[in-house]
C-alpha cells in the first residue's frame, strides 16, 4: 500500500487538501498540520512556524522525525511554510514530492512556492496563467476553486 | 435573515470586517467566527473565536447569507454548499495580511454567480437585500485535479 504524507498549514491550505481526499483513497495516509479547531484529525501536530526563523529551524527537527519514522513514498502539500521542512527531508529520504500552489495565488507566487519550486519533483498551480509566476516546470491540472 | 460571518484562521485580526458588519445586529441574526480579531460584536446571536469544520459547514448551510474574508477554503465551501456570500478582502495596508493576494482572488472569482465583493463605502444592508436568488455553484475543476493526483501517484 502506498504511504502518503499530506502536509498543509491550518485554514484554507488544509481545506484544499481535504477537498482532494478522493485522490488517495485506499492509501496509507498521514496528515501533518498546525494545531487548530479545524485540524483535529491530523496525525502529526506541528507547532506554528509563521515567519519565525527559530520556529522554522525547530520544525526541521520535527519533520526529520516524522519522515524518518513514517517513511512516506509520496509527500503532497498545498502550502504554506510548513511544507518547507517537510519537502526538504522528503527529497533526502527519496519520497516523491508534489507541491500544489494554493488556489488563493492567482497571479503571484507564495514565498513557500518560490522556495520549493526547484526543490520538489512536481510543481502545480491552480490557475492556468499562474504558471508564468514560476517557470516551465509549473503545470496546471485543475484546482479546488 | 440569518447571517454567518467568518474571518478565518489567519493569525492577524480582521476588525475592519467585524466593524462594518456590526450594523446588521439590529435586523439580522448574526453568528460570528472572529478568529484572532479582538472585536466583540454586541447583539450578535452567537460569537466564537473558532468552529470545527463540521460546525463551519453547519453554519454555512443554515445561513441565508455568509459574510467572509476571501480565503480559499471558505470560498470553496460556500460554493459547494450553495450559500450566497459577500466577501471582504484582507488588506496589507490595514495590517490584516502580509500581502494583498486576496485581491487577486477577487479578480478571479468576480464573475461567479452568487459571490459578491465589498468595496469601501458600500451599504452592506443594501447588498444583502440585493443578493437575491443567485446561488453559488460548486467548483468544476476539482475532479480534474483529483484525477491528476491519482495519475501522479501511479506514474
Amino acid at each position: 500500500m502506498k504511504k502518503i504524507l499530506l502536509v498543509a498549514s491550518h485554514g484554507g491550505h488544509l481545506s484544499e487538501l481535504r477537498a482532494l481526499k478522493k485522490a488517495w483513497e485506499g492509501c496509507d495516509v498521514r496528515w501533518a498540520s498546525y494545531p487548530s479547531p479545524n485540524s483535529k484529525e491530523i496525525d502529526y501536530s506541528v507547532k506554528h512556524i509563521g515567519m519565525n526563523p527559530f520556529k522554522m529551524l525547530t520544525s526541521f527537527f520535527v519533520f526529520f522525525k516524522i519522515i524518518y519514522t513514517f517513511r512516506p513514498d509520496y509527500v503532497i502539500s498545498t502550502g504554506s511554510e510548513i511544507a518547507i521542512p517537510a519537502m526538504f527531508w522528503a527529497k533526502l529520504f527519496s519520497s516523491k514530492t508534489l507541491y500544489i500552489e494554493c488556489s488563493a495565488r492567482v497571479s503571484s507566487a507564495s514565498l513557500a512556492g518560490k522556495l520549493l519550486y526547484r526543490w520538489v519533483d512536481t510543481f502545480w498551480v491552480q490557475w492556468p496563467h499562474n504558471t508564468k509566476s514560476f517557470g516551465d516546470k509549473a503545470e496546471y491540472h485543475g484546482g479546488t476553486l | 435573515m440569518r447571517v454567518f460571518i467568518t474571518v478565518g484562521t489567519h493569525n492577524q485580526g480582521f476588525e475592519y470586517l467585524l466593524d462594518k458588519t456590526a450594523v446588521l445586529t439590529s435586523r439580522h441574526q448574526l453568528v460570528i467566527q472572529s478568529g484572532h480579531s479582538s472585536t466583540l460584536v454586541k447583539g450578535a446571536f452567537q460569537q466564537q473565536s473558532w468552529y470545527s469544520p463540521d460546525e463551519m459547514s453547519h453554519n454555512i448551510s443554515e445561513a441565508d447569507r455568509v459574510i467572509s474574508h476571501l480565503g480559499c477554503g471558505i470560498a470553496r465551501e460556500v460554493q459547494v454548499l450553495n450559500t450566497p456570500t459577500l466577501f471582504f478582502c484582507r488588506s496589507r495596508q490595514r495590517g490584516e495580511h502580509f500581502d494583498n493576494h486576496q485581491l487577486e482572488l477577487k479578480e478571479a472569482l468576480t464573475s461567479r454567480q452568487g459571490l459578491w465583493f465589498y468595496e469601501d463605502g458600500d451599504d452592506i444592508e443594501n447588498i444583502l437585500n440585493n443578493m437575491g436568488s443567485e446561488i453559488p455553484q460548486s467548483p468544476t475543476n476539482t475532479d480534474q485535479l483529483i484525477k491528476a493526483i491519482k495519475d501522479w501517484l501511479t506514474s
